[in-house]
């Protein structure tokens, strides 16, 4: 019985502290005043707690003495009351003995209607009970589980109420009655019911016909407060324009964004993963630039320090290549295996002869070869004059 | 010799699109033999179309009303002599696309391909050729990711050292051409790798696929 031990040490702190009065502990099962008690004569509180419940039900002599003890005595000294996940079922039993002791009194003092009636309308009640109690929260993985207990459960408490009922009736004497009555009500709900059931169906119907119609259009609104934001927008605006490569720029981004709504690819808010950090920066590029990046990735991990590292370099290289290649596609490649991540940015445009750039031209060096080298990766180019360029960066992954 | 193609796209602003592109390449000094023998909008339309034009090659959208473009895959799956399938879509999702191809089309690319690479992409898949776009490398690579196995191995679950070598520079934004001179190998060795791994990703029982046709009940 470690519960007892720890119920003990708890005790003995508080009885350091005893106030001269009686005061109630905060060491409790219903009102704390066993607790409070034991504190007061020094002895364990199970003792009490079990003299109180014993007399309760021999006599009721319990259930007298709790009260007039819970009269005399002080509320505890404050504080937040011991939390105990076992104190619910502690008090639910402690509640269930003092209704028993209650009952237990009545019946000796002679209020009683008899055992015949008070039996079944104790079962009928313990049914209602049983049916009530909640099951406590549950998570999604042991729902069907909680499920199986929920229903037990009604079983077990709507058994116990009409074995109950059905008890106390046929007791009375009243069931022959009530099976007849039981009978007049069916005939004259099931001839109602034939009466009324093609209004009924047809109202039903409506109801339900009604709340499609809704959630249709609702649909629909919202497409279209979507379609206004995006595509409406982008229709004007190109419209307006007559510079045919920002036109085509406009049409290229509308087009990224409606494919990513339809087909569920968007991310709200910042991208989490490389995969899709790399989407939204290719697809800002494009726009930016006025270049078809095609951007395929293969593997994917969350977007961390290494990632955003690369993902840096990665667009100052398909910048460089936009500005500088004279293209209007640059095809970009990532990849992520278990020990690095790669990624290829190519074009088919100008090239240049990387050994001629000038030093005061920072942007390769810097913005990409020494971004990488810091975090301990490597840089490749490879660039003719006339056939195109290619970058390659590696990048080691970080340890998780 | 022409090309006798069909295009089976549910929007006929795209068909007039592709038919104006196709027709405009026909004019320039480099002849492109393609001719466009018949459209058709849905699945029903497409398989009618098809029987009576008899296509070398069948320009095939994924979304189709009337079952998509499977169906009409499906269609034709057990005719002795069938058109090739090129698949065509907007659509970027990996699934979408694995599942086109595994069933039985012979390459997929995106709308945004220009009219050049388009008529390239049709004489290909006409020679018998599969096309992989850098896109639809990237999701085989994706769904073969792993282990590879050795040249002489002839398992149907990986893919060989050379074919993923292959697929990454196709994924890269390389042509056959170019790679077939970065490895040292006749652009004919390469079609033949890009092949090889079409039909390991149309046989391939790997779970990744698997699971992408039980999700779609390809199966």
């Amino acid at each position: 019985m470690a519960g007892w031990g720890i119920l003990c040490d708890d005790a003995a702190v508080t009885r350091r502290a005893a106030l001269p009065r009686f005061s109630r502990s905060r060491d409790r099962v219903l009102a704390g005043v066993a607790g409070g008690a034991a504190d007061r004569w020094g002895v364990e509180p199970a003792v009490v707690r079990a003299a109180v419940a014993v007399t309760s039900l021999a006599g009721g002599l319990g259930v007298v003495a709790y009260g007039l003890g819970a009269l005399v005595s002080v509320p505890p000294a404050s504080g937040a009351a011991r939390s105990s996940p076992r104190r619910d079922h502690r008090r639910e039993l402690a509640i269930a003995c003092a209704v028993a002791a209650v009952l237990v009194a009545a019946r000796t003092v002679g209020l009683w209607p008899g055992d015949e009636v008070m039996l079944p309308a104790a079962a009928a009640a313990v049914g209602v009970a049983v049916t009530w109690i909640p099951l406590g929260t549950t998570t999604a993985a042991d729902s069907r589980r909680h499920l199986a207990r929920r229903a037990l459960q009604l079983a077990a408490g709507i058994g116990l109420l009409i074995a109950g009922v059905w008890s106390l009736a046929s007791r009375t004497g009243g069931l022959a009655s009530v099976g007849a009555s039981l009978g007049a009500i069916a005939v004259v709900v099931g001839g109602l019911a034939m009466f009324a059931a093609p209004a009924l169906g047809r109202l039903l119907r409506t109801l339900d016909d009604e709340r499609a119609l809704r959630i249709r259009e609702d649909e629909r609104a919202a497409v279209a407060a979507h379609l206004h934001d995006s595509v409406l927008q982008s229709l004007v605006l190109i419209q307006r324009s007559d510079d045919p490569r920002r036109m085509a720029t406009l049409a290229r981004r509308q087009e990224r964004e409606l494919r990513s709504w339809l087909y569920g690819g968007a991310q709200p808010g910042d991208p989490a993963t490389l995969h899709a950090a790399v989407a939204a920066m290719a697809a800002a590029v494009e726009s930016d630039h006025d270049v078809r990046v095609e951007a395929v990735v293969v593997g994917d991990q969350p977007l961390d320090e290494r990632a955003r590292t690369l993902l840096a370099a990665l667009r100052e290289s398909i910048v460089n290549a936009a500005r500088h290649a004279e293209v209007d596609r640059v095809d970009v490649f990532v990849e992520v295996d278990e020990a690095e991540l790669t990624a290829y940015i190519r074009d088919t445009g100008r090239g240049f002869d990387p050994a001629a750039v000038p030093d005061d031209r920072r942007g390769i060096s810097d913005s990409i070869v020494g971004r990488v080298a810091r975090a301990g990766g490597s840089t490749v180019l490879q660039s003719t004059p006339g056939t195109g360029t290619e970058i390659e960066l590696r990048l080691p992954r970080s340890r998780r | 010799m022409t090309v006798r193609v069909v295009l089976v796209e549910d929007h006929a602003l795209f068909r007039a699109g592709v038919r104006a592109e196709l027709g405009e390449l026909a004019q320039d000094d480099e002849p492109v033999p393609i001719e466009i023998v018949g459209e058709a909008a849905s699945v029903d339309e497409a398989i009618e179309v098809i029987r009576r034009t008899r296509p070398a090659v069948v320009l095939l959208d994924v979304h189709l009303p009337g079952g998509g473009g499977r169906a009409v895959l499906r269609a034709f799956r057990d005719e002795s002599e069938p058109p090739r399938f090129l698949a065509l879509s907007v659509s970027d999702a990996a699934d979408d696309v694995i599942a086109i191809v595994r069933a039985g089309a012979r390459g997929y690319v995106t709308k945004t391909i220009d009219a050049a690479e388009l008529a390239d992409a049709v004489a290909r898949v006409d020679g018998g050729d599969a096309v992989f776009s850098p896109r639809l490398a990237g999701f085989v690579l994706d769904a073969f990711a792993g282990e590879v196995s050795a040249p002489t191995d002839p398992d149907l679950d990986r893919l060989t050292a050379r074919e993923h070598e292959v697929l990454r520079l196709i994924a890269r934004g390389y042509t056959y051409k170019d790679i077939g001179g970065r490895l040292h190998l006749s652009v004919k060795t390469i079609e033949s790798h890009v092949s090889a791994v079409l039909r390991k990703l149309q046989l391939s029982n790997r779970h990744q696929l698997t699971a992408w046709a039980n999700e779609r009940r390809l199966v």
